[in-house]
């Protein structure tokens, strides 16, 4: 700490915490991330599906209930990526993520929005546009986030 | 519109990397003094104060209360926009266009340099489904210009010459944070931050402060011969997940264009007007703005760059401040874009003027990638 710091700063550390209500669409989310399924919202009016699931189409201005919750694909299609190179401090664990990392924007199969995810590769030539990703889900799920780690690029499809 | 809202008078600090030795209210109270020195008033002739910050950037809630003082508002008709500095501006032209007020101040600030910008940036996103990804401001913009590029076939270079421009803009700002030219191998060789943008594709993180002085019709001249009007104005935003969005272009920007534009009577925005200062968040991002402005084509972003159109001898300079890749207050970014354009109407921009400006436009921005866009279109005497 340099002088100037010493006599200009006072260092303020805030430990700030909430409750978040993740509301009805959210908790099944979770309940079929567990059972290692995807899901999303079909409007009813307009057929968009939206993942993650929203309470409302942007397009239609129509409610989207948990009946209105689909099933997608494990699997979809990159549009975009991109591999991370900087350090910054994890909102998790208040330490600093490991990097680089490898990021991907795509489409599930069923799906009109795109989604983003880790993707477990950092080399940028390896990626393509149009290529294959999957979920990859932790062996014992809990129904949280966590319960896909990353996506894998798919080499071949099966 | 027409000669309804005049800005009469604007002052900025000159924006650096850490005020260490300033609080934020010391950092407002040296644009708010000079504002009234250079208009020869004192804060009795104010009658309302908009102000323009974010909570998490100043560490407070309700943090224009913070600086009450500062900007003559304790006991006065006081009001504030938590984001871009843009829709400060906005609110208060409403004031002066209710008939309640003769003259509005309108103030915007930010000290990046007190708080963790990519924490700050990551709690943008949903705490459900998003937050816990990893996402921030560097990340998004590394999809977007992977997405967008892809697409239109934009090269590295082209984007690169983005920067190069804006910072060699800079030079001539004496404002600006960051005064070195930079080339385009030092942009292109300098560390890769997110594939595929590295560092000098991004701007730095600055402290600062403006303030502006609005007034109507009936009072302009009392205190300039050059007041700058308010001609056109339209904002719109795009959907709160990236993912709902089409990346590969702005179009909430595309959609406040048109609407500015309609308003300001501007068929013809390279033709019609003479200036743009817009708020990049990275090098790509500006080539997204020519397009959804209509300054070119879709997906010709990099043509135009390539063409020097936007230089500041072109047919439509923009950025000749040296934009945000030169000078990034967040929060104020939007009401500093409103400023220099009132600098080159009033035709007081020095070595950035660009002569004989009398149309300009300002675009100010809110979010991660273009979400919330507020469009400005100017006119000078």
């Amino acid at each position: 700490m340099g002088k100037k710091e010493k006599e200009f700063q006072i260092k303020w550390k805030t430990d700030l915490p909430y409750r978040y209500s993740i509301g009805k669409l959210a908790v099944k989310y979770f309940e079929e991330l567990k059972n290692k399924k995807i899901t999303g919202s079909k409007c009813p009016k307009c057929g968009k599906k939206y993942m993650p699931p929203r309470a409302v189409c942007a397009d239609c201005f129509v409610e989207m209930t948990v009946e209105d919750m689909i099933e997608l694909s494990p699997r979809g299609t990159l549009e975009g990526f991109t591999v991370v190179n900087y350090p910054f401090v994890d909102p998790n664990t208040g330490g600093m993520r490991p990097f680089p990392y490898g990021y991907g924007i795509f489409k599930l199969d069923g799906a009109d929005t795109y989604m983003m995810h880790f993707v477990d590769e950092t080399d940028h030539t390896k990626f393509k546009i149009g290529q294959r990703v999957e979920a990859v889900f932790k062996e014992k799920t809990e129904g949280d986030i966590y319960d896909i780690p990353y996506f894998r690029l798919i080499k071949e499809e099966e | 519109m027409d000669k309804e809202v005049a800005i009469v008078g604007c002052t900025q600090t000159k924006y650096e990397a850490e005020k260490i030795d300033l609080t934020i209210s010391e950092l407002v109270f040296e644009v708010v003094k000079k504002l009234h020195n250079d208009l020869g008033i004192t804060n009795d002739d104010v009658g309302c104060v908009i102000s323009g910050s974010n909570d998490f950037n100043d560490g407070r809630t309700i943090a224009n209360m913070a600086i009450q003082d500062a900007v003559g508002s304790v006991r006065k008709s006081e009001s504030r926009v938590s984001g871009d500095g843009a829709f400060a501006y906005v609110y208060g032209a409403m004031r002066v266009l209710s008939g309640e007020y003769d003259t509005v101040l309108v103030v915007s600030h930010s000290k990046c340099s007190e708080g963790d910008q990519n924490l700050i940036n990551n709690s943008i996103f949903d705490p459900y489904y998003q937050r816990h990804l990893g996402l921030d401001q560097i990340s998004s913009a590394g999809l977007m210009a992977n997405m967008y590029m892809s697409k239109y076939g934009i090269s590295e270079e082209q984007a690169a010459k983005v920067v190069v421009k804006n910072r060699k803009n800079a030079t001539n700002n004496p404002y600006a944070h960051l005064q070195k030219e930079v080339s385009i191998e030092d942009v292109l060789n300098s560390p890769m931050l997110a594939y595929p943008l590295k560092e000098l594709d991004f701007p730095p993180y600055s402290d600062g402060a403006v303030a502006m002085l609005l007034t109507n019709a009936e009072n302009a001249k009392k205190f300039t011969d050059t007041p700058v009007w308010l001609k056109g104005y339209a904002s719109c935003t795009d959907a709160y997940y990236l993912g709902h969005r089409t990346m590969t272009d702005l179009i909430g920007l595309e959609f406040a264009g048109k609407e500015a534009y309609k308003m300001a009577k501007i068929e013809d925005p390279v033709k019609d007007l003479d200036v743009a200062e817009v708020f990049e968040a990275f090098s790509t991002h500006e080539l997204m703005i020519y397009e959804a402005l209509g300054f070119c084509d879709k997906g010709e972003g990099g043509i135009f760059i390539d063409s020097g159109e936007t230089q500041i001898n072109g047919s439509i300079p923009v950025n000749p401040s040296g934009g945000v890749l030169s000078s990034n207050v967040a929060m104020a970014n939007g009401l500093i874009r409103v400023a220099e354009i009132v600098s080159q109407l009033m035709g007081k921009a020095e070595d950035r003027q660009i002569s004989d400006a009398k149309t300009g436009l300002a675009y100010g921005m809110n979010g991660i990638c273009s979400q919330g866009n507020c469009v400005l279109i100017f006119g000078g005497e």
